[in-house]
């Protein structure tokens, strides 16, 4: 599913003496089965534009078009629900949404509310659980009994079994051990190729944009500064401190072997493609 | 020599548990030292944290903390020499507002509101907050409130300073400036303040003396940053990012190209590379 | 929650902002019980002055103040008629069963909804103009000669300041709750009353879970700064009187005096 965002605004408290603007003429387009990456401090209208694609607040002016659903002021609660079922969020910290009494029973909250049976519901829940990962043994225990890791599992899983087309992850892998935080990136990864998902991820970690994004869209304060490529956004270091963003690893190592006089193409951004570029390099001076 | 810490054959099983959460663990942490001690989520780690201050009651073993046994008579004399910074830095900030956070600990102490008046500024120009101490903490970042914590303990200077994970909740920034807070401390006090860092950031073990690992409620390994980083994919499952270095060895080695075994930091890999390709 | 002013605080600079809050707390309880003491047109003239001088010094829009009586309107509509037609006393204008309409009856009802008026506005001027910190100051500065009969008045006003820290982190919580389990397909907005009041569960249980989560973090973060109960503590907040607080409770006598001056002359 692709989402087109046409000069949306958005004003908190509208027609308050504490209206506050909080997204100003935002355009772009994300492509369907695209990874983008959204990136931008505290306060830049990040989590303003989450709630806008999961239809959970609506424009205050402009339109977003979801395929065929257009969303603008207008919109009836209806519309935003089916939009809603083709659209998965993942909130930060998402283990505090937990309610049920099973795992498998919190897992089929979502697909219930949007109508399905118990039998359909339990099926779909099954399946999500399976794409966690989530060892059977633990289906029918509380999930207030899990470990952190997993308990954040069961939430994912939740979102999962309401089969969305795009999946927006809000910093996913906060508070999780070095070893979690790669596990749960390489199965966004691997889902999304095996489910055809859109991702939208949310984050501070440039690692992970340089590593898992094909598109990246920068926000400050309420406006779209940059809507580019992962290489491309990475090649301008100057500009990325300039707005206090994180410059990645591979980025600056190679820098500073190119100051050494290694020619190395300014397309890398991650350790894989800088390993790979080293050794053809080196191959090169091999043979020459 | 001085140990200011000493942990002598602990054990600690949650009573909601199968397994223990610490299983004779013994480890001692010398005066002034600086402590990063790691391992993954679950290994016992924070729970050794909670044992050094009589927060939680060890089932076994026996904990002395500068000079002293960590026991119910004693628990108010230890607490009072240990500072402690959590990870959750909402769930840490009791005050209405940034001064009234930092005062907490010194009105538990008795300090006169005179001294109070005095040490409380102090210690927020410490971590750079001064200009915040009205503010509530709705207001605050993450970084802030941590450094605020931080705060509430350099102005009530005690001996050992215990992060608790106290940056894992922080965006790159506010890990950055807490980490940047405590090196300035650490600096400022030398043999005065011991550190004692349960982290999973590789920037905030990089700045200890000494890296210890738990695994399983048992520490497993233990040695300078540069000993404990040569081990290098392998520290992932040890509960700690790999540096940069350490990564791109491993790439390169996957990709057949024959790299150095000992740990190298970013320079020494920068001129090993550059070596290599001035020799073809 | 908008029209909830009661228990809003509205920052500013006037002279009752100003005012320590134990001057306003003691000031407040006592004109409430003062307006009972009025019996007269003369009587409610004053209070009504006074009560006009405490808003108007506030310096806060009216329209605040309107805001505040709305959500008890309809108390004070009740009380009125209950006045109104019950009061069997007096001449009758009116009747029609058990109903009458009296003289008394129509002066009790206007008295009735002067007393609602008066003590409205004056709790409203407390509220707006008093930090829920600083009113809880003041409550365990008065409520300490019940030390002596060993209530943990410490402890009770570092609860209540500690329950407003961390209202706003509870508003937080619950707006991320309600958004992730609305983006799970729960509709709070339609359907029958059962099945709004079941979506209140997906709610209340992550809220819980989180509010005890926090509390057991808390105990442990206090524990570890020395905290060991009320006694042997010191007071970093103090609150200090000044001399336009005396100031204030010399013109609330005044008026105390005037008001029993004309109990006696009319």
């Amino acid at each position: 599913m692709a989402i087109e965002f046409k000069n949306v605004n958005y004003t908190y408290q509208v027609g308050t003496p504490f209206a506050n603007n909080a997204l100003t003429d935002l355009n772009f387009t994300i492509k369907p089965q695209s990874y983008t990456a959204l990136i931008g401090h505290t306060g830049s209208g990040k989590s303003t534009i989450l709630q806008l694609l999961d239809g959970l607040i609506k424009p205050t002016t402009g339109q977003i078009i979801f395929d065929e659903h257009v969303i603008d002021n207008k919109t009836s609660q209806k519309v935003l629900a089916k939009v809603r079922q083709h659209v998965g969020i993942v909130f930060q910290f998402p283990e505090s949404q937990l309610f049920e009494q099973t795992v498998l029973k919190d897992v089929m909250f979502g697909p219930q509310n949007f109508g399905k049976t118990a039998q359909e519901a339990q099926a779909l829940a099954e399946k999500a659980l399976r794409l966690v990962n989530l060892p059977e043994e633990h289906w029918q225990k509380s999930p207030f009994d899990l470990s952190g890791g997993q308990m954040r599992r069961v939430a994912i899983a939740g979102v999962l079994a309401i089969e969305p087309s795009i999946l927006i992850l809000d910093e996913p892998t906060a508070g999780l051990d070095p070893v979690g935080r790669k596990e749960m990136m390489q199965m966004f990864a691997q889902l999304q190729q095996q489910q055809n998902l859109t991702i939208i991820l949310v984050t501070h970690q440039m690692e992970d944009v340089a590593e898992y994004a094909d598109d990246v869209l920068v926000m400050v304060g309420g406006k779209l500064v940059k809507h580019a490529t992962p290489s491309a956004i990475f090649a301008d270091i100057a500009w990325l401190q300039a707005q206090q963003l994180d410059v990645p690893h591979a980025v600056l190592f190679k820098n500073k072997l190119q100051a050494q006089g290694l020619e190395l193409p300014t397309s890398i951004i991650n350790v894989e493609q800088l390993a790979q570029s080293l050794q053809q390099y080196l191959q090169k001076g091999d043979q020459g | 020599m001085n140990n200011i810490i000493e942990v002598k054959n602990i054990s600690y099983q949650y009573p909601s548990s199968e397994t223990k959460a610490l299983d004779n663990l013994s480890l001692s942490i010398a005066k002034g030292e600086w402590v990063a001690i790691i391992g993954h989520n679950g290994s016992g780690k924070s729970t050794l944290a909670k044992l050094l201050n009589y927060l939680l009651v060890a089932d076994e073993g026996e904990i002395i903390v500068d000079g002293q046994v960590v026991n119910e008579a004693n628990m108010w004399q230890v607490r009072n020499k240990i500072g402690m910074v959590f990870q959750n830095p909402e769930n840490q900030f009791v005050g209405a507002t940034v001064a009234d956070d930092v005062a907490f600990g010194l009105e538990n102490r008795g300090i006169d509101r005179a001294e109070m008046l005095k040490l409380v500024p102090a210690a927020l120009k410490e971590v750079q907050m001064d200009a915040f101490a009205d503010r509530e903490p709705t207001h605050l970042s993450g970084g802030q409130k941590q450094r605020v914590a931080l705060a509430g303990i350099i102005a009530v200077a005690p001996k050992i300073i215990i992060l608790d994970e106290a940056t894992a909740m922080l965006d790159p920034k506010g890990r950055q400036e807490v980490i940047a807070a405590i090196r300035k401390l650490k600096h400022q006090l030398g043999a005065e303040l011991t550190v004692l860092s349960i982290t999973h950031d590789i920037d905030e073990a990089a700045d200890a003396d000494r890296i210890i690992v738990i695994n399983d409620g048992q520490m497993v390994d233990e040695g300078t940053p540069a000993e404990i980083f040569s081990v290098g994919p392998r520290l992932l499952e040890l509960g700690l990012d790999v540096p940069f270095a350490e990564q791109l060895k491993a790439a390169l080695r996957q990709l057949n190209v024959p790299v150095p075994t000992e740990y190298l930091d970013e320079e020494r890999l920068v001129t090993w590379l550059w070596q290599l390709n001035s020799k073809m | 929650m908008s029209n909830m002013i009661i228990g809003r605080y509205v920052p500013g600079n006037s002279i009752i902002h100003r005012l320590d809050p134990r001057a306003k707390l003691i000031l407040s309880v006592s004109f409430i019980i003062l307006i009972f003491l009025a019996n007269s047109w003369l009587g409610y003239l004053i209070l009504g002055l006074f009560t006009l001088l405490a808003v108007a010094s506030t310096k806060i829009s009216l329209a605040i103040y309107l805001k505040g009586l709305k959500p008890v309107l309809w108390l004070i509509v009740f009380t009125i008629i209950l006045q109104l037609f019950f009061s069997p006393a007096g001449h009758v204008y009116l009747a029609f069963g058990p109903f009458m309409i009296t003289n008394t009856g129509i002066i009790n009802a206007v008295y009735v909804f002067l007393r609602f008026l008066f003590i409205i506005l004056m709790s409203t001027v407390l509220t707006l103009t008093t930090q829920p910190l600083a009113l809880a100051d003041a409550l365990e500065y008065l409520m300490k000669p019940l030390l002596k009969v060993k209530f943990p008045v410490y402890e009770l006003s570092l609860m209540l300041a500690i329950a407003l820290r961390f209202v706003p982190t509870l508003m937080d919580e619950t707006v991320k709750v309600m958004n992730a389990q609305r983006a799970r397909g729960v509709d709070f907005a339609s359907g029958s009353i059962v099945k709004r009041s079941k979506a209140i569960v997906p709610i209340l249980i992550p809220l819980f879970v989180g509010a005890i989560q926090r509390a057991i973090d808390l105990g442990d973060a206090m524990e570890a700064r020395g905290y060991q109960g009320g006694e042997n503590r010191t007071k970093y907040r103090v609150l200090a009187w000044h001399r336009r607080d005396s100031l204030a409770v010399l013109i609330f006598i005044g008026v105390l005096v005037v008001l029993i001056a004309t109990r006696f002359l009319i």
